[in-house]
């Protein structure tokens, strides 16, 4: 019987658990190919503890974090200051 | 570039201050000092200095100096009970963020190594100092335009105050000292331009080196590390930018991540293991962007 070639579903992305606990926080995270990219509040910190030996990007500047898509998880201490910390002059 | 690339360390001696309530702690009272210990005190007793070990890497510095703060409240916890603070002057003391250079005389003349660095990195240092607190560093000859040391291992850059304020302040003005210095060592073609005069640096002339700023970014920008270290370099571009100072709401040990981190940690995660995944990121040159 012929069958009709289909296009394999697309799948939703996925969505990452991230703790909050104490001073921890919560993020939201999109998956964008390989890699999650987290828009942290400037004044969080720029190290993550990832579950795997995954990357962690460090800007100072813009507070983006991208970190491996097929990290289960993420924990973000609030240990360190960027941007929205600087006094004005 | 020029064929052959010249290469060399750079190191730092930065200076912070403890405070408790109104008073400054005197870091004589906390510390014997003697001249091997990387934690230790300027000569006034007053003021604390740090002594990380010399990299090529610039950020391995700042890595250093928070490996430096982790053993000593370790070692002493009753630092932690204090603020920290940096930046130019506190209370009657100059704070200095003297950058070091792993260059002989023979490699480049240490006077004209200096003028480049006044120009770029001095400018943009005194771009983002806190004004008031600039000029009383600088009221007397102390961190003006030229101050230099030469030293066994090379000279020591003294105008800027200290940038320890924060992490992300310790790797701008190092990641740009490093770039400004390598430019001048492997860069024979670079068009380079003088943009502070000696008045700068006591009167901590703000008003006329912002005008300056788009040329001095322009160039620092064209510098062959600067792609290298964009990610850390363009907060002084931020800063100055959005007419922001390099101190910090917030306490200076905590912007270091120095912290009892006890309380808020889970089980497995500690601040040494985040710190230790971030150094290994680092050396397996895993940073994204």
């Amino acid at each position: 019987m012929a069958t009709t070639p289909t296009t394999p579903p697309t799948k939703a992305p996925k969505k990452k658990k991230i703790y909050n606990s104490g001073n921890f926080f919560s993020a939201p995270a999109k998956v964008e190919g390989n890699f999650v990219t987290i828009k942290l509040p400037a004044k969080v910190a720029q190290y993550l503890d990832l579950k795997d030996g995954s990357k962690v990007f460090w800007s100072p500047v813009n507070g983006v974090v991208q970190i491996s898509a097929n990290v289960p998880s993420v924990v973000i201490p609030m240990m360190s200051v960027a941007t929205s910390g600087f006094l004005p002059k | 570039m020029n064929e052959k690339v010249i290469d060399f360390t750079i190191g730092a001696d930065p200076e912070f201050a403890c405070v408790q309530g109104r008073s400054i702690i005197a870091a004589c009272d906390y510390l014997d000092d003697n001249a091997d210990s990387d934690f230790g005190s300027d000569g006034n007793d007053i003021t604390f200095e740090l002594r990380p070990s010399p990299s090529k890497n610039p950020i391995q510095i700042v890595n250093n100096i928070r490996d430096i703060f982790v053993r000593q409240v370790i070692k002493q916890p009753e630092f932690l009970k204090f603020k920290w603070v940096a930046g130019s002057w506190h209370k009657g003391y100059p704070f200095g963020g003297h950058v070091h250079f792993g260059l002989s005389n023979n490699q480049i003349r240490h006077t004209d190594a200096v003028e480049f660095l006044d120009h770029y990195v001095g400018s943009c240092c005194l771009l983002i100092e806190k004004q008031s607190d600039a000029k009383k560093r600088r009221s007397d000859s102390y961190g003006h335009m030229g101050d230099m040391r030469v030293q066994d291992w090379g000279f020591e850059y003294r105008p800027m105050s200290s940038w320890l304020s924060s992490p992300y302040v310790a790797a701008a003005m190092l990641c740009l000292s490093k770039t400004v210095m390598y430019e001048v060592m492997n860069n024979s073609k670079f068009q380079w331009h003088q943009f502070v005069v000696a008045d700068d640096f006591p009167k901590c002339n703000q008003d006329r080196l912002i005008k300056q700023f788009p040329a001095i970014w322009d160039d620092i920008t064209k510098m062959h590390l600067y792609q290298t270290y964009k990610p850390y370099i363009d907060l002084i571009y931020y800063l100055v930018k959005n007419k922001l100072t390099w101190l910090n709401a917030n306490d200076m040990k905590d912007c270091w991540g120095v912290v009892d981190m006890k309380r808020c940690i889970g089980e497995k995660v500690g601040v040494d293991f985040l710190w230790s995944r971030y150094n290994l990121e680092q050396s397996n040159n895993t940073i994204i962007q």
